[in-house]
């Protein structure tokens, strides 16, 4: 039923993806059978998708709060300086002995309340998305490095947090909170109505200003909920770290959220996309990396073939059904 | 002014009185006093320009009036929003449908309600179909309600729409040019629609330019010129030269001015040869020819193939298999820059989505057409751009505040003659017209043919492609007809009348008149 409302290219990228995935495992156990038994590698192999979930839950939930706005129509290219802000405050509150449960939600409402707050201020402002977020890519990074100079008592450029107790969300829970939020937002695209009227927004506003509709607040509303999820992707980034480095936290993080976002069929522009096309792109990019880290020992071969892969799959699928694109156009 | 409660008509459904606005001192639409009563149909015409589009806005809740009061079953109201119309009984449909293209149906349908919810407040999707469906059905509408409404055919989604608005309880239906993108079936099965829907008690007010569409379907029928109510009386005391003339304020030659030349030895010779060309999907075995100083017509119905033949002579897309000729050379187009250069043209259907940006000025518009032959060593040549574009301006009398005007600002009509002066101001010896005078004003339409008489005159070939049956029956020397993304029939001399043509689209044989093959 779910697969019924998508469009078609999302359900063809959707299978895609999944194809994709299988065959990157199968080369990754490939990758891990010269010199082990069958057992061995299927042992190996266990471990690496074991620690999957840990390691992708922070880029998976940003991905499900931007593919949100991104259906609207907007986007917002600020979120790797916003979990730097989220990682700031998490410092402060840990340098002055916070309980860590306050020390996470301090985290999770700085990164949320800040994504928010692009969200209003593209509402209040009437400026493009693109170019508020642009601002609060730089303005936020700064912000961030203003708050350790100014919060966390001797800050020398870094924060080695060595108590257990404030990796425990990052590290033993992530698997079951990415469950439960990713569980939510494909539950919420299945059966409610906001997820379609954001994806309504960004396919025609003009149809849902007509309709009556509130578009400022239906963008607002994409905004608070791509927060919420950024800061829970933030609570668990931070707390997955040992140490917080504002000037080099998440950096790039924007970039390769947004490649899982427009890989899972999400369409830049908005109005087409789904949470499970995202969630699938996501697993896509981890599974590519994990299988160069084996098949390349160059990081920056690796960097360079992460780049072509994503433009392979986005490209051969566009090659494909260039004609199908061309006849929409002219439609 | 205000409306005295005494003077109103008792079954008057909307009132205006006094209604006017203006935009940057230009009056668009003096003060006007108008009403619509139950169970009628207003029919609304008049030019580009004339007032009518902000009328709509108007009563839509699109604009504000500068002056005026409206009254809505007899009590004032304020139309600020288009919410506040909706929730009034006030449904406004516009030629240029909007809706959310990836969404289904159903959903379409119910954007700006509550969805049906089931248990944990969850949608139900199956209701939320029910739903949609019923007002369907009840709308006379056999759509299916699960698919993309991308995916729906032009008259589906304006059914579609009408069903939406009536669903909502609309006392008033405001249709804006509905037939402009239809073929004459799909008009017809719209028209008896609306007829359906006037007997259930529903007013409408219907705007279009196909003035036989609107003597037929309303009840009475109002003339905007310049911005002025000039005149206001029952469709039956009403005829098609008359209300022409109400329109523009002269008389106007209707008929096509189509003048048939003697055969000469330049008019003879094929400008352009077209042999089996096929494309999957599209267009199969398709072949044909036009001469110099002919216009040969190309009828059929919405997605017959006629526009996808159109775009691969003109080289937006390859062919799969077949031969083509243009002046008497061998023709494989790679791009529609292959064409402008050998000499042929194509005007678009969609003037506003592929043939003009809207928020560019006149005179950029118009010389971009011939932005090659006005550069040289990579600069262009400002003052022979502004003795051309002036020129052009002139030549097809675009009517304008000047070369800076923007495209978007210009009436249908001019921004149609733009697009034909930027095309024929390269000289092309062949001209791909696909759909000219669509959603364009009787005047400019008169214009346009005579245009194109002109150029078959000069020795020019013209492939003229129109959904309008009288155009190409009037306009053309033979009609090809296309169904199905083949060619059915080739009609000309007697046997080149509407009947034949629409019937030969349909998929039947033409017969002789009175016959039905």
């Amino acid at each position: 039923m779910m697969l019924d409302r998508m469009t078609a290219p999302v359900r063809r990228r959707m299978a895609w993806l999944v194809a994709g995935n299988v065959a990157l495992l199968l080369v990754i156990f490939s990758c891990l059978l010269p010199g082990d038994t069958i057992s061995g590698a299927v042992s190996r192999l266990g471990t690496v998708l074991a620690d999957t979930p840990r390691n992708i839950a922070p880029e998976m939930l940003a991905a499900i709060g931007l593919t949100a706005i991104i259906w609207t129509g907007a986007i917002d290219l600020s979120i790797g300086s916003v979990l730097a802000v989220g990682g700031a405050v998490f410092a402060m509150g840990y340098s002055h002995g916070a309980h860590p449960a306050i020390c996470f939600a301090g985290c999770l409402l700085a990164a949320g309340g800040l994504v928010a707050c692009n969200g209003l201020l593209v509402r209040w402002l009437r400026i493009p998305a693109l170019i508020v977020t642009l601002a609060g890519l730089a303005a936020y990074r700064g912000l961030a490095l203003v708050l350790v100079n100014v919060g966390v008592p001797g800050f020398d450029g870094n924060l080695t947090v060595p108590e257990e107790i404030y990796r425990v969300p990052g590290r033993d829970w992530a698997a079951w909170i990415l469950l439960a939020a990713a569980g939510s937002a494909v539950a919420a695209e299945l059966f409610f109505r906001m997820p379609r009227l954001w994806l309504a927004h960004g396919s025609s506003s003009a149809a849902c200003r007509l309709h009556g509709l509130d578009l400022s607040r239906l963008a607002v509303s994409a905004f608070l909920f791509g927060g919420f999820y950024l800061g829970l992707g933030g609570v668990l980034y931070v707390s997955n770290q040992q140490t917080i480095d504002p000037a080099r936290m998440a950096l790039g993080f924007e970039l390769s959220v947004i490649a899982a976002v427009v890989l899972g069929g999400t369409n830049i522009f908005g109005g087409e996309g789904s949470f499970l096309g995202t969630l699938l792109g996501v697993l896509f990019l981890y599974l590519a990396r994990q299988t160069l880290l084996y098949a390349l020992d160059d990081v920056h071969a690796r960097q360079a073939f992460e780049g072509a892969l994503i433009l392979g799959v986005i490209g051969f699928d566009c090659v494909l059904h260039r004609g199908e694109h061309r006849m929409e156009e002219l439609k | 002014m205000s409306i005295d409660p005494d003077s109103r008509n008792g079954d008057a459904l909307l009132e205006l009185s006094g209604v006017c606005r203006s935009f940057g001192g230009v009056e668009a639409l003096q003060p006007t006093t108008l009403s619509v009563v139950s169970g009628e149909i207003l029919g609304l015409v008049g030019e580009n320009g004339a007032g009518k589009s902000t009328l709509i806005r108007l009563v839509s809740g699109v604009l504000r009036p500068d002056a005026g009061e409206m009254a809505w079953r007899g009590r004032p109201v304020t139309l600020d929003s288009p919410r506040r119309a909706i929730d009034l009984g006030i449904a406004t449909i516009h030629q240029e449908l909007e809706y959310c293209g990836h969404l289904t149906v159903a959903e379409n349908m119910l954007l700006g309600e509550r969805w049906p919810r089931g248990r944990g407040g969850w949608i139900d999707w199956s209701a939320m179909q029910a739903e949609a469906r019923g007002r369907l059905e009840r709308a006379g509408c056999d759509v299916a309600v699960d698919v993309e409404f991308a995916r729906l055919s032009a008259v589906e989604k304006q059914l579609v729409a009408i069903a939406t608005s009536l669903s909502r309880d609309a006392g008033l239906l405001i249709l804006d040019e509905p037939t402009a993108s239809l073929a004459a079936p799909d008009a017809r099965r719209l028209i008896d629609h609306l007829k359906t829907i006037r007997e259930s008690g529903v007013a409408i007010i219907y705007v279009s330019h196909r003035l036989d569409e609107v003597l037929e379907l309303s009840t009475r029928v109002a003339v905007l010129r310049d911005g002025e109510l000039v005149h206001l009386a029952d469709a039956a005391e009403l005829d098609g030269p008359g209300l022409v003339h109400e329109m523009i304020g002269r008389p106007v030659q209707q008929a096509f001015p189509r003048t048939r030349h003697q055969p000469d030895v330049d008019h003879e010779k094929v400008v352009l040869r077209v042999e089996d060309l096929a494309r999957e999907g599209m267009f199969e075995q398709v072949s044909f020819q036009v001469r110099g100083g002919e216009v040969v017509g190309l009828a059929g119905l919405v997605g017959a193939g006629r526009s996808e033949l159109a775009r691969a002579i003109y080289g937006l897309y390859g062919v799969d298999s077949g031969t083509m000729e243009l002046l008497g050379r061998p023709w494989r187009p790679r791009s529609p820059w292959d064409a402008l250069q050998a000499g042929l043209v194509y005007l678009p259907e969609e003037r506003k989505r592929h043939g003009l940006v809207a928020d560019h000025g006149l005179s950029p518009s118009l010389a971009i057409g011939i932005r090659d032959r006005l550069t040289r060593w990579g600069l262009v040549c400002r003052t022979e751009e502004r003795r051309r574009v002036a020129g052009m301006i002139s030549a097809y009398d675009i009517r304008c505040s000047g070369p800076d005007q923007l495209v978007g600002t210009l009436s249908g009509g001019n921004q149609q003659k733009a697009l034909l002066a930027r095309w024929l101001e390269r000289d092309p010896r062949v001209l791909v017209l696909d759909e000219p005078t669509r959603g364009v004003d009787v005047g400019a339409k008169a214009e346009i043919h005579s245009v194109i008489d002109r150029l078959a005159a000069a020795g020019h070939g013209v492939l003229l492609i129109s959904s309008d049956l009288p155009e190409v029956v009037g306009m053309s020397d033979r009609v090809l007809v296309m169904s199905r993304g083949t060619l059915v029939a080739e009609l000309s001399g007697e046997s080149q009348t509407e009947r034949d043509v629409l019937q030969a689209a349909a998929g039947l044989v033409p017969g002789p008149a009175g016959e039905t093959a």
